[in-house]
């Protein structure tokens, strides 16, 4: 095997670490949603498919219908959707800003192949 | 319909937005005399166009029409469901561009390719995988440029539509010439001269600017759409926020509304809106259906439903032509005056639609209740759960990775200059997608409670432009329509350059080496785009119906060939070409294969039509799976590539002046 380049590694380590937050934003919204979003709420019995239950003694109209912040999201998609958006972008930002490096790179000029 | 001043606003703010693609095309084409590489400057910019710049393109390319058109239509539909549906694009900046975004500038920068299958044939050491790969690109993006050429000119359409003299004096003159043409086969084609007009105008302009100018020209008319777009959603959210009494209205609105649903919602189906009484027990359904002759001009009967609750069956006697005798007024004074029905639902003729024939459903549909627009997974007419945990975890995996492999993002990654500008471009892109995809849904849901489906002339897929007509200034209306046309043609022009480079760069320049000839080169890139842009054209004239099944088959077949290959190809030195081979034909495949049915249907065969979704997941996930896993074990079984490929891929940089351009003079 030929010499491996440690630019390289590191750029691997830190490209691949990036299925992790892909991961947890996947599990964490569609679990949430799932939970709180498609079970939890008054539908009628059998109205949409066998997966959900009868839970007609929910109140549709109480305080968990929207969000804390009074933005008019359903709690559900608020902490399901919203809020991990929110820390997606401060994530991304933290990521390009301070974790992602220029390691690798080949000191090529710009316009190099002019 | 748009008044005058509103024509003559969105007619300005059409011409306004050509004249500034026009001299963005024409600042970018002086670019292409400078003395430097051609291919490098036409298929990707010489890589030294600003960080920003090719953000914004990256992001306007990832845009299509379908975001302006299709998505506001299912927000509308369905609701909050879609803020899940979309949720994917909170990480996808972070995939589509972070995960091989840098790697692939390196690599690009390093062995001077300037398209995808450039670095697979250099990786793999093989003109074979190129060549698959150049007619992967090819066929997969030629089949989606025909569903986006079809957008454009739809949207083109009702953009001038109300533009004076559009309807009466160039439509019928444009007739004219098409019937004196008549090697073009479209003689007697009346009712769709608008169409073909704007087909031809928005092909027109989108391939000569793209011909013109190249990869400059795409990327800073891709900067002007973006923008369009961005302005076009900030002005509607508070707009229509305003006017909806604020977002916590909308959803106790919804929340409260009653299973309704609205029967026939073009111009030649009469809308009647049917409300379930809030007594109804279970689910309530409705259905149109037209009897023969011998019998009574309207019959209303009441029976229970196959699956669940009760069905309210119209049977409407039919004419000659098959068409209904009663009018819609007709059919809902009869529903009022049946005991029965009226325990069950209440009929309503909708305002602005007239009283002509009502609409025939050819299935029972069902009335869907305010709650699930604000509930997942929410239901669709004929009652089938719309996104289901199966679907929602399929489209988490979907949006984030069918961007990370399409060769139309990834080769926007080459010309980057380098990972600095690539990481703030994540930033960039990360907040532009927040700026477009959450106001969206706040919008068209609050259009929800603004519009009535009834009042929308095709449907809900005409909710984007009512919107822009109905409730802002007329000139604001202008660019709020451009805005979906703009995302058609970015996409479409990054598309047809991603094209025109595999059959110029991949099938052409490479496989001949040192004896291609530059002018041959130069005229073939020139040729190449206009050719496709030809060929789609003609394609688009007769498209096939089911568009959104195309746009989908053709981004997730892509992504699914090019995934795995270019990942593991970039990151995993043992990877070989029997690895690869199979990893490509793997993905290629089970996608083709799983939406053959809708091929079938097309051709009659019985029990076709939808695609397979093997335990409920999307068939993209199932070929990126078998795709990784045959690329890691048929590497492992298979003989390593040389040494001398390894060193150039993955070992330390020898002499980067010499070695950056080595493959580029082969």
């Amino acid at each position: 095997m030929a010499e491996i380049d440690p630019g390289f590694r590191r750029t691997r380590r830190e490209s691949l670490f990036l299925i992790v937050p892909w991961l947890v934003c996947c599990l964490w919204s569609v679990t949430y949603c799932y939970l709180f979003g498609y079970r939890d709420h008054a539908r009628k019995p059998g109205d949409v498919s066998s997966l959900l239950p009868d839970l007609s003694g929910y109140d549709p109209f109480g305080a968990p219908l929207l969000d804390p912040l009074g933005w008019g999201m359903p709690t559900w998609i608020f902490w399901g959707v919203f809020v991990p958006w929110m820390v997606s972008i401060v994530f991304s930002i933290v990521y390009a800003l301070f974790v992602m490096n220029d390691a690798g790179d080949d000191d090529a000029p710009a316009g190099e192949e002019s | 319909m748009m008044d005058t001043p509103r024509g003559i606003g969105a007619g300005l703010a059409f011409l306004a937005y050509m004249a500034s693609v026009a001299g963005l095309a024409w600042w970018s084409g002086r670019y292409l005399s400078k003395p430097r590489s051609f291919v490098n400057e036409y298929f990707l910019g010489s890589r030294n166009m600003s960080s920003w710049a090719l953000a914004l393109s990256f992001a306007a390319t990832c845009i299509s029409g379908g975001t302006f058109a299709g998505f506001p239509a299912l927000i509308y539909t369905h609701g909050w469901v879609m803020f899940l549906w979309i949720g994917s694009y909170m990480v996808f900046p972070l995939v589509a561009m972070g995960l091989m975004g840098k790697r692939l500038n390196q690599l690009s920068h390093r062995t001077g390719a300037i398209t995808i299958p450039d670095i697979l044939r250099d990786r793999f050491d093989s003109s074979g995988i190129s060549l698959f790969a150049s007619l992967a690109i090819i066929f997969f993006l030629t089949v989606n440029l025909v569903a986006q050429f079809k957008s454009g000119a739809i949207i083109l359409d009702v953009l001038l539509r109300d533009t004076p003299g559009y309807q009466n004096a160039i439509l019928p003159a444009f007739g004219k010439i098409l019937d004196q043409l008549p090697f073009l086969g479209l003689t007697g084609s009346s009712d769709r001269t608008g169409y073909i007009l704007s087909l031809f105008i928005f092909a027109f302009t989108v391939v000569v600017y793209t011909m013109y100018g190249g990869f400059r020209a795409v990327v800073w008319t891709d900067v002007l759409q973006g923008i369009v777009m961005l302005v076009g959603v900030l002005i509607l959210l508070p707009t229509v926020l305003i006017k909806a009494g604020g977002m916590p209205a909308v959803s106790e609105k919804l929340a409260r509304e009653s299973p309704r649903a609205t029967i026939g919602t073009t111009q030649w189906d009469q809308a009647i809106r049917y409300t379930a009484n809030a007594t109804s027990a279970g689910p309530v359904w409705v259905e149109h259906q037209l009897v023969g002759p011998n019998r009574p001009a309207i019959a209303i009967e009441i029976v229970p439903h196959p699956q669940q609750g009760q069905l309210l069956r119209v049977e409407l006697r039919a004419d000659r032509e098959n068409r209904p005798m009663a009018s819609a007024r007709e059919v809902v004074e009869a529903i009022q005056q049946h005991p029965e029905a009226q325990t069950l639902l209440q009929a309503s003729l909708m305002k602005n639609i007239g009283e002509g024939k009502p609409a025939i459903t050819s299935a029972p549909v069902r009335l869907v209740d305010g709650l699930d627009q604000l509930y997942g997974p929410s239901i669709t007419s004929s009652g089938q759960a719309f996104h289901p945990l199966g679907l929602a975890i399929s489209f988490f995996i979907f949006w984030s990775f069918s961007g990370a492999g399409h060769p139309g993002f990834l080769v926007r990654l080459l010309a980057f200059r380098n990972s600095r500008d690539i990481r703030y471009s994540i930033i960039t892109v990360t907040i532009y997608f927040a700026l477009i995809y959450i106001p969206l849904v706040f919008i068209f849901l609050a259009a929800r409670t603004l519009i009535d489906p009834g009042e929308l002339p095709s449907g809900a897929d005409s909710i984007m432009p009512t919107v822009a007509t109905r409730l802002v200034h007329p000139l604001l209306a202008g660019i709020l329509i451009a805005a979906p046309y703009s995302a058609v043609m970015s996409t479409v022009s990054s598309f047809l350059l991603v094209i025109s480079s595999s059959l110029v760069r991949d099938l052409y320049q490479r496989p001949l080496g040192r004896s291609a000839d530059e002018r041959m080169v130069t005229l073939l890139s020139y040729l190449g785009t206009g050719l496709v842009g030809l060929v789609v054209t003609w394609m688009a004239l007769d498209p096939p119906p089911f568009l959104q099944d195309v746009v989908v088959f053709a981004s997730s077949g892509i992504s699914a060939t090019f995934l795995a290959v270019t990942l593991l190809g970039i990151y995993w030195p043992a990877m070989t070409k029997a690895g690869a081979w199979a990893s490509m034909f793997s993905g290629f495949a089970i996608v083709v294969g799983a939406h053959f049915p809708i091929l079938a249907k097309r051709w009659g065969w019985p029990g076709a039509g939808a695609p397979l979704i093997p335990l409920g997941l999307d068939p993209f996930v199932w070929a990126c799976a078998v795709s990784l896993m045959l690329g890691l074990l048929v590497s492992r079984w298979t003989r390593p590539g040389s040494p001398a490929v390894t060193a150039l891929f993955f070992g330390p940089p020898a002499a980067p002046p010499s070695t950056s351009s080595h493959r580029e003079e082969r």
